[in-house]
């Protein structure tokens, strides 16, 4: 299995032996491929900024409406009957078309996977000639 | 029940001894052992101590007398909503009735349909009350009812017997027509008239008009012709053509009982004009009808207003709730294209990536 897709990960996840170890210079400390350092440290970044901000607005919803005022519980039950009228006609073709688009996403990123595993099988063949 | 009430210590309460002292459920509690000439149902077959207008002050303080310790093995006890007394109420302060001021007995037995000045003493005046609630606890719930409607007073459904019967004291028409003949004895005997069960409509219509006198026959007449003249000059000779109302309760709409109150209005069995003026005039004189006509188009008129209002106010509700609906689906469709094109932007990302990925593999050679 390989684990390239683990790019920036994978030097920390899995070092080189010992006996492959040498020195290290200052090009060594500059990322191997552009690109992939800037998407995955984007990802990254910004797959943590999203979480982080959404559990807090979650959890400042859920602290506000959890109160027991008569107006709050008030607030809470007219919530609930609003979500319980939203009409799933009125957004189906949007909410379609985002659930397509994550299933093209999911293929893409394995396609990822299955170029990194060709790129491997083609490397090792190039280094063993028969 | 008696002895429980000798415990109490109600002997004290009526000197001269004219009846025994087994007065209590003026709230319909017990049954009156001795109801003097009024056989009927007893008290506790209809009447609940069902919520209703607070009484006056001193209602109150006549309710605070009938608290009175029962043993829960008594006989004639009915069975009633409010919790039995037990004798743990003996502890409960009560106010006796022959402890009550002069002036605050004279004004219960006004309210109760009594003429203070028909009793010498105070102590007479005490033993007439006492019989008065008697014989009011022994009425027929119903029938009063009859007299209610009849008479169109305005009482909350479930009112007790002794609101019930207040009102009925109110009620000076001698036009018995519409009447049900048991209401006609209930009236006759709120008018003090002793009378049977049996006793036939006319006899009782001659008892009550004899029992009118003429003074006051002939001021009522006097009283119809001001009134007939006042509609002349007035224009209005209308007469009830609604049907009658009861008051809302707690917990109840109006119109419980053969009323047809409009559900969602604000201004549910407000008595509205019933009778003429006229017939106003003639009941309660001059001014006193005049007053009642105004007070009830005043009544009439902000009712009206109170339903306009209350229409204004729903429909505010629903724009609002219309509104909130509109903003919630817009908002939810912003958020679904802002996740939209988040995807979008991903996806291209994610295709550019994985054509650099197959340059890079395929001809570069690297990874």
């Amino acid at each position: 299995m390989s684990f390239a897709i683990l790019y920036p990960l994978s030097s920390i996840l899995f070092p080189m032996p010992l006996a492959q170890q040498r020195p290290p210079s200052l090009f060594d400390l500059l990322p191997e491929d552009p690109f992939d350092f800037f998407r995955w440290w984007l990802g990254t970044i910004a797959t943590i900024y999203a979480t982080v901000i959404m559990l807090q607005s979650l959890y400042g919803w859920y602290v506000w409406l959890a109160g027991s005022d008569k107006y709050i519980s008030l607030l809470r039950r007219y919530i609930l009957v609003q979500g319980l009228r939203l009409r799933f006609k009125a957004f189906w073709g949007d909410v379609i078309i985002c659930g397509l688009l994550c299933v093209t996403f999911l293929l893409l990123w394995r396609a990822h996977g299955l170029i990194y595993d060709l790129g491997d099988t083609l490397r090792y063949v190039r280094q063993h000639p028969r | 029940m008696s002895a429980s009430t000798r415990d109490s210590g109600e002997m004290k309460m009526l000197p001269g001894g004219a009846s025994p002292p087994t007065v209590s459920g003026g709230n319909g509690g017990a049954a009156p052992a001795g109801a003097g000439s009024s056989p009927g149902p007893g008290p506790g077959t209809g009447t609940g101590p069902a919520p209703g207008p607070a009484p006056g002050p001193v209602a109150q303080s006549l309710i605070a007398v009938t608290i009175s310790p029962v043993a829960p093995s008594a006989p004639a006890t009915a069975p009633s909503s409010t919790p039995a007394p037990s004798r743990v109420a003996g502890a409960i302060q009560t106010r006796q009735l022959s402890e009550l001021p002069k002036d605050e007995l004279e004004h219960l037995a006004e309210e109760y349909g009594l003429d203070p000045t028909a009793y010498k003493t105070r102590q007479h005046l005490v033993v007439g009350i006492h019989e008065r609630r008697q014989m009011i606890a022994a009425l027929d719930r119903d029938a009063m009812l009859d007299v209610i409607r009849w008479g169109r007073r305005p009482v909350t459904a479930n009112a007790n017997k002794e609101q019930i019967a207040q009102e009925i004291a109110r009620i000076r028409s001698m036009k018995f027509a519409g009447l049900s003949p048991r209401g006609l004895l209930v009236l006759a005997r709120m008018r003090g008239i002793p009378c049977g069960d049996g006793e036939p409509v006319p006899f009782l219509v001659k008892k009550l008009k004899k029992q009118e006198g003429i003074f006051s026959r002939l001021n009522r007449k006097r009283r119809a012709m001001l009134g007939s003249l006042v509609s002349r000059m007035v224009g209005d000779d209308t007469a009830a053509t609604t049907d009658y109302q009861f008051l809302p309760g707690d917990g109840q709409g109006g119109g419980a009982a053969g009323g047809s109150a409009s559900p969602g209005s604000a201004t549910v069995g407000s008595p509205a004009p019933s009778t003429s003026i006229k017939e106003e005039i003639e009941e309660s004189g001059l001014f006193g009808g005049i007053t009642s006509r105004l007070k009830k188009s005043a009544d009439a008129y902000v009712n009206q207003k109170l339903d306009e209002i209350e229409a204004r106010i729903d429909r505010k509700l629903d724009e609002i709730d219309r509104r909130l609906s509109e903003w919630r689906d817009k908002e939810i469709a912003n958020r679904i294209r802002i996740m939209k094109i988040t995807l979008w932007a991903s996806v291209i990302v994610a295709v550019v990536s994985l054509i650099y990925a197959y340059i890079k593999v395929y001809f570069v050679g690297g990874r």
